[in-house]
C-alpha cells in the first residue's frame, strides 16, 4: 500500500449514512427504555421496602462496575438458552437498556435528593397522589436538575452504540466494517468513520442543548 | 453540554465540585445554544482536519521486506484462532491447527521466529495493507478482487463450499437461497459473502464476525442457512447436534483455492514464500499438515497463476 | 457448578492480567498525556495559542469517537506507519490516547477552578512560578481532580474489553475463547463478569472514599 485512497470509502457513504440512523435509534431508543427502568430504580431506591432499596442499590454496584461488552455478550449468547430467540439489534438494545438503567438510576436519585423536600409537601398538600406527585412535580425538577449528566451519559451511550457491530447490527461501526472488508481500505473507513462520529454527536449535543433551552424557556 | 462525566454516573454526589458545566453556563436565549454548537462544529470539523494532516502527508508506506523480517528475528503471520482446523486455542490455550504448522515451517525456512497475530476474517487483507502481518493465512481464497490489492503464493490446497442449515429450515439447493426466502448468517469478510452478492443477491445476510458465532446463530434459528467450506465449521456443527445439520456440496463452480497472502510491494517475500512452500511440498510436510488436521489426504492444488 | 479445567482457569487467570496490564499502562499514559493537555491549555501567550487550539480540538474530537474506532485508527496507523508494534501495545496507546482526552478535561477543570485572584495575589506575593504552583494551584486544585479521575480509570477498565478486537487475549476474549471450547456459556460469562467486578469494585469505592475525605479537608 502507498498511500490512503478515499476515493472506494467516499463513494460509499450514503451506505455508512444509512448506518447512523441505525446508530441513532439504538441510542435513542435504548436511552429512552434506560431511563424509563432507571425512574423505577430510583424511586425503588428513595421510597421503597428494605430489600427494594438494597435490590436497587446492588444492581447499579454491579451494572456499574462490569464492562457493556462483557454484559451484551452474556445476553447474545445466553438468551437463546432460556429460548428466547431476538434480533441482534434487540440484544443490543436490551444490554445498552438495562446498562443505562444502572448508570441513569445513580443520575436520577441524586437528582431526587436534590428535589426540596418541601416540594413533596407542597405536592402532597395540592391533594396529588405519590404517583401523581412523582410524574408531575419530582421527577420533572430531578430531570430539570440532572439534565447535564444525562446529556452527558447519551453521549457516552452514542459512543457506546458501536459494539452492536460485534453482534452483526448494521450500526455505522457494522456499516464501516462492511465497507472495510469489501474494499479493504479499513484505515480510511474508520478515519471516516470518526469523523461521522464525531459530527453526529455534536449535532446531537446541540440539539438537546437547544431543546433545553427551549424547555427553560417556556417553563 | 460536556461530556467528561463518566464518574458521575458513579458518583453519589456528582459535580458541582469540580468540572464546570457547559450545559449549565448561562445562554442568551434559544439562539445561544444553537451558535455555541455552530461554534462547536466548526471548531470540531477543522480539529479533525488538522489531526488528519499528518496522515496524509505521512510517508509512503512498505509492508515489511524480507531483509527486515530477516534482521528482526520474526515473522509476523496472521492467523485466525477461531478457525479449526486451520486454526485455534486447544485445551491447554495454545493456538494450533493447519495454518500453524505450515507458518511454524515458513517461519523456520526463513530462519526466524514465527510470531502470531490473531486476525478475523475480515482483517486479513487489510492487516496485510497495513503491513500489521508479514504473511497471513485463515484460509484465504484467491480472488481477483482480493488479486488487485494483495499478491498470492502458489495454491496450498483447494477448498469448496457447501450450503450448511439446520434440519428445521429445510433448505435446499441454491435456487432456494435465490429465491430469498432463506435467511443467510455468514462470516464478514469470507468470500461466501460476494458469491451469495452475485448468486442469490436477494437473500438477506446477518453478518457476524466469527464462524463460531455464525454457527451459534444458525443453531439458534437466528439464521436458516450458511455458505461456507465445511471443513472450517465441522467442529462447531459438532457442538450442535442437536440441531440435525443438513449439508448439501457440489452446487456452482464454487471451489477455491487457499493460499497465503503477501502484500504486493513485497516481491521478494512473495518469491521467498512461493519456493519454501514448493520445498515444503516436495517434502511432504504440507501434505502431512493436512492429514493431521483435516483428517483426509489432500486434493493436490493445481499449480497455476492468476 | 461449573468444572473449569487447571488450563481453563489459566487462560482465564492470564487474561485477566492482561486487563489489568491494560488498565494500568493505558491509566498512566492517559494521566500523563492529559495533565500534559491540560497544561497546554492553561498556557499563556500569543505563542501558544496554535498548540491550545490543537489541544482544545483534540479533547472535543476523541471523547466524540467510540473508542472500538480510536483502537482500529491506531491499529492501522501503526501499521502504516512501519512501526512493529505488538496488538497489545497498540491497546495501551489507544487507550491512553482516549484516557488523556478525558483527563484532560478534568485535569483543566480542576486548574480553572482555582481562583483568579489568588494566583493574582501569588504573583503580587513576588512567589516564583514553580512555589505558585506548588503552594497556591496544586493544592486547591487536586482534591477537584484526584475523585473523578480515579472513577474514570474505572471506566476506563471496561473499556480494556474491547482490545479483544484487535486480538488481545483479555477477559472478554477469554470468555468468548472459553465458550467456543464448549464449556457452559453462561457460568463462563459469570465468571468474567465477576472478575471485571473484582477489579472494578475496589477502585470505585476508593474514588468514592477519596470523594469524602478531600470535599472534608
Amino acid at each position: 500500500m502507498t498511500a490512503l485512497h478515499f476515493q472506494p470509502v467516499l463513494q460509499r457513504l450514503p451506505f455508512l449514512l444509512g448506518g447512523v440512523a441505525t446508530t441513532v435509534l439504538l441510542s435513542v431508543a435504548s436511552f429512552g427504555a434506560g431511563l424509563f427502568l432507571a425512574g423505577g430504580l430510583a424511586v425503588l431506591r428513595a421510597e421503597g421496602p428494605k430489600a427494594g432499596r438494597r435490590f436497587g442499590t446492588i444492581y447499579s454496584t454491579i451494572m456499574t462496575n462490569t464492562p457493556q461488552l462483557s454484559q451484551i455478550f452474556a445476553i447474545f449468547y445466553c438468551l437463546p438458552l432460556l429460548g428466547v430467540i431476538v434480533s441482534p439489534f434487540a440484544s443490543v438494545f436490551i444490554g445498552m437498556a438495562l446498562n443505562a438503567a444502572a448508570y441513569l438510576a445513580d443520575i436520577l436519585t441524586t437528582g431526587l435528593g436534590r428535589v426540596p423536600p418541601l416540594y413533596h409537601d407542597a405536592a402532597a398538600s395540592l391533594g396529588l397522589t405519590r404517583r401523581q406527585a412523582y410524574m408531575r412535580v419530582i421527577f420533572p425538577h430531578a430531570l430539570q436538575t440532572m439534565a447535564p449528566a444525562l446529556a452527558n451519559h447519551f453521549q457516552i451511550m452514542i459512543l457506546g452504540s458501536s459494539m452492536a457491530s460485534i453482534f452483526g447490527v448494521e450500526d455505522l461501526t457494522g456499516r464501516a466494517y462492511d465497507v472495510g472488508s469489501t474494499t479493504f481500505r479499513i484505515l480510511e473507513v474508520m478515519l471516516v468513520t470518526g469523523v461521522l462520529y464525531a459530527l453526529l454527536s455534536i449535532a446531537l449535543t446541540g440539539l438537546f442543548a437547544l431543546g433545553r433551552r427551549l424547555f427553560e424557556g417556556a417553563a | 453540554m460536556r461530556s467528561a462525566g463518566g464518574p458521575m454516573r458513579v458518583f453519589r454526589t456528582p459535580w458541582p465540585g469540580g468540572v464546570p458545566l457547559r450545559g449549565s453556563r448561562a445562554h442568551g436565549g434559544p439562539f445561544g445554544a444553537l451558535r455555541s454548537g455552530v461554534r462547536k462544529v466548526g471548531r470540531g470539523v477543522a480539529a479533525c482536519v488538522l489531526s488528519a494532516l499528518p496522515v496524509c502527508a505521512g510517508p509512503a508506506v512498505q509492508a515489511r521486506a524480507l531483509a527486515d523480517i530477516r534482521a528482526s528475528g520474526h515473522l509476523n503471520i496472521g492467523v485466525n484462532p477461531a478457525l479449526p482446523p486451520l486454526a485455534a486455542y486447544d485445551s491447554r490455550n495454545v493456538i494450533e491447527g493447519f495454518d500453524v504448522d505450515v507458518g511454524t515451517a515458513l517461519a523456520a525456512r526463513l530462519g526466524v521466529v514465527p510470531r502470531f497475530v490473531p486476525v478475523s476474517s475480515s482483517g486479513r487483507i487489510p492487516y496485510l495493507m497495513a503491513g500489521k502481518a508479514d504473511v497471513v493465512l485463515g484460509g484465504l481464497t484467491r480472488t481477483p478482487e482480493r488479486a488487485a490489492v494483495i499478491a498470492f503464493s502458489v495454491p496450498l490446497y483447494v477448498e469448496e463450499f457447501a450450503i450448511i442449515a439446520p434440519a428445521a429450515a429445510r433448505v435446499g439447493g441454491l435456487d432456494d437461497l435465490a429465491s430469498g426466502r432463506v435467511r443467510m448468517v455468514e462470516v464478514r469478510g469470507s468470500t461466501a459473502v460476494p458469491f451469495l452478492r452475485e448468486h442469490a443477491p436477494k437473500a438477506p445476510i446477518l453478518l457476524l464476525g466469527s464462524y463460531p458465532d455464525a454457527v451459534r446463530a444458525l443453531a439458534q434459528g437466528r439464521g436458516d442457512a450458511m455458505v461456507d467450506v465445511i471443513e472450517y465449521v465441522g467442529r462447531f456443527l459438532a457442538a450442535e447436534p442437536q440441531a440435525g445439520w443438513t449439508i448439501r456440496r457440489g452446487f456452482a463452480p464454487a471451489a477455491g483455492e487457499d493460499c497465503v497472502g503477501v502484500a504486493r510491494s513485497d516481491t521478494d517475500l512473495l518469491r521467498a514464500v512461493d519456493g519454501m512452500l514448493a520445498g515444503l511440498t516436495r517434502d511432504g510436510t504440507i501434505q502431512a499438515a493436512y492429514r493431521r488436521w483435516f483428517g483426509v489426504s489432500m486434493v493436490a492444488p493445481v499449480e497455476r497463476r492468476p | 457448578m461449573i468444572a473449569f479445567s487447571h488450563y481453563d482457569a489459566a487462560l482465564l487467570a492470564r487474561a485477566l492480567w492482561m486487563t489489568v496490564v491494560l488498565s494500568v499502562a493505558g491509566g498512566l499514559a492517559g494521566l500523563a498525556g492529559g495533565t500534559a493537555l491540560a497544561c497546554l491549555r492553561m498556557a499563556r501567550g500569543r505563542l501558544f495559542a496554535p498548540l491550545r487550539f490543537l489541544a482544545a480540538g483534540y479533547v472535543q474530537v476523541v471523547r466524540r469517537v467510540p473508542f472500538i474506532v480510536t483502537l482500529y485508527i491506531v491499529f492501522f496507523l501503526t501499521g502504516m506507519a512501519g512501526l512493529d508494534v505488538s496488538e497489545v501495545t497498540v491497546a495501551i496507546w489507544a487507550i491512553g490516547l482516549i484516557a488523556a482526552g478525558y483527563i484532560a478535561e478534568i485535569v483543566h477543570g480542576g486548574l480553572r477552578s482555582v481562583p483568579a485572584d489568588q494566583i493574582e495575589a501569588a504573583v503580587t506575593l513576588n512567589l516564583p512560578l514553580l512555589a505558585r504552583w506548588r503552594h497556591v494551584i496544586v493544592p486547591q486544585a487536586l482534591p477537584v481532580i484526584v475523585p473523578p479521575t480515579v472513577g474514570y480509570l474505572v471506566l476506563f477498565i471496561k473499556d480494556t474489553a474491547l482490545a479483544s478486537q484487535v486480538g488481545v487475549l483479555e477477559l472478554n476474549q477469554a470468555g468468548v475463547i472459553l465458550s467456543n471450547r464448549g464449556l457452559p456459556t453462561m457460568q463462563v460469562f459469570l465468571a468474567v463478569l465477576g472478575l471485571y467486578f473484582a477489579l472494578s469494585y475496589p477502585l470505585t469505592r476508593l474514588s468514592r472514599m477519596l470523594e469524602k475525605r478531600l470535599a472534608l479537608s
